[in-house]
């Protein structure tokens, strides 16, 4: 078959013309053409524990925590079961430990050998950890643990440790914020 | 007039295609949902709840929560510690080992808790273990249980047992552990 080279030409310009209008008007565009719908749903939330610590507050909807821990001096102190890690949702989200902050830098943390928090699976096996031990005034920082998978509707539960040092003095505290990060 | 073939030409045409397609191909995202939940925990140093005391040979370390026991060959049915409950709630007690040195000259070292009520914790017979922990023991509110230890050997030298002392909150999972240093010269 034998074609016009100017007619073939054309073509091809027509050709490259319209993709090139077609994806201008779509970068122009695409981005408002984002619909959807949103529902307030949580899938993971907290729940007491068994060593619930007396004093600790549940936050609205179990998405937050206040904890009233303790520290004794030259001895390990361990809340087997301080919370419970719910999945109440039907899927399989993944979950980790994040550290954000603590008090440190001052000669209140002198007074503690480490906080040590652990995140347990449904089986009691230890999917991550965040342990936060003393050097001086300082607490040496756990910034992370890795994401692990949650089956559907298993709880899973929050293990917590504290050390004060042999001589510490009553009274003094530190404060520690941690999140539990959920990717479903 | 060039002739063309048809087949170059839509090779061509899809080229091109091809080209424009690619880099739109990268504005696609995928992500995931995500969120986190806040514990905020507030932790102050307190007064322990359940102290050591001294009986006999035994050096308690500041804030009684921890001792260092030493007896020497030919000790019989010796209370070296006593445990007070100063708390409003019933807790178990157990003994566990954790590390020794030099046991193998030990022909015989028990060591047990009773307030009235014996329960064996730690035994070691000719050198070796026969137990390395106990039962839980009842501990309950207002109660004082003493440790009490026999130990006999078949040369002289020093052996340490170190241990922990459990102290387990009732129905709970909620437990301290104090270490406790057992030397038998």
């Amino acid at each position: 078959m034998k074609l016009n080279y100017k007619k073939s030409l054309k073509l091809i310009t027509l050709l490259i013309s319209a993709l090139l209008i077609g994806t201008a008007s779509a970068a122009i565009y695409y981005s408002l053409n984002i619909s959807g719908t949103v529902t307030v749903a949580v899938t993971v939330c907290f729940g007491q524990g068994s060593d619930w610590p007396s004093g600790s507050q549940m936050g609205t909807g179990n998405t937050s925590v206040s904890l009233s821990l303790k520290a004794y001096p030259n001895t390990t102190l361990t809340y087997g079961q301080a919370l419970k890690v719910n999945n109440t949702g039907g899927g399989t989200p993944s979950v980790k430990l994040r550290y954000i902050s603590i008090t440190n830098g001052t000669a209140t943390v002198a007074n503690f050998t480490f906080i040590n928090i652990v995140l347990l699976d449904n089986l009691g096996a230890q999917m991550g950890y965040l342990n936060h031990t003393v050097s001086g005034n300082y607490f040496t920082l756990a910034s992370s643990t890795d994401y692990k998978e949650m089956g559907i509707g298993e709880v899973w539960s929050i293990r917590i440790e504290t050390k004060a040092e042999p001589d510490a003095s009553a009274g003094n505290y530190v404060s520690l914020q941690i999140a539990v990060d959920v990717q479903e | 007039m060039i002739k063309f073939n048809l087949k170059r030409t839509k090779k061509i045409v899809y080229l091109l295609l091809t080209l424009f397609i690619l880099p739109e191909a990268t504005l696609i995202v995928s992500g995931n949902t995500f969120f986190c939940m806040i514990i905020q925990a507030t932790t102050p140093v307190s007064s322990p709840l359940v102290i050591l005391q001294n009986v006999t040979n035994s050096f308690i370390y500041t804030n009684n929560t921890s001792a260092r026991v030493t007896i020497s060959n030919g000790t019989s049915s010796l209370n070296v510690l006593k445990i007070l409950n100063q708390t409003n709630d019933d807790w178990k007690l157990q003994l566990i080992r954790y590390d020794d040195v030099n046991i193998s000259r030990l022909t015989n070292c028990t060591i047990w808790f009773h307030d009235g009520i014996a329960s064996v914790q730690i035994k070691i017979i000719n050198g070796s273990y026969n137990q390395t922990s106990g039962s839980l023991y009842d501990f309950p509110i207002g109660n004082d249980t003493y440790i009490t230890i026999t130990a006999s050997t078949n040369a002289i030298s020093t052996s340490y047992i170190y241990t922990y002392l459990k102290i387990l909150k009732s129905d709970t999972s909620t437990y301290f552990l104090y270490q406790i240093t057992f030397g038998i010269t």
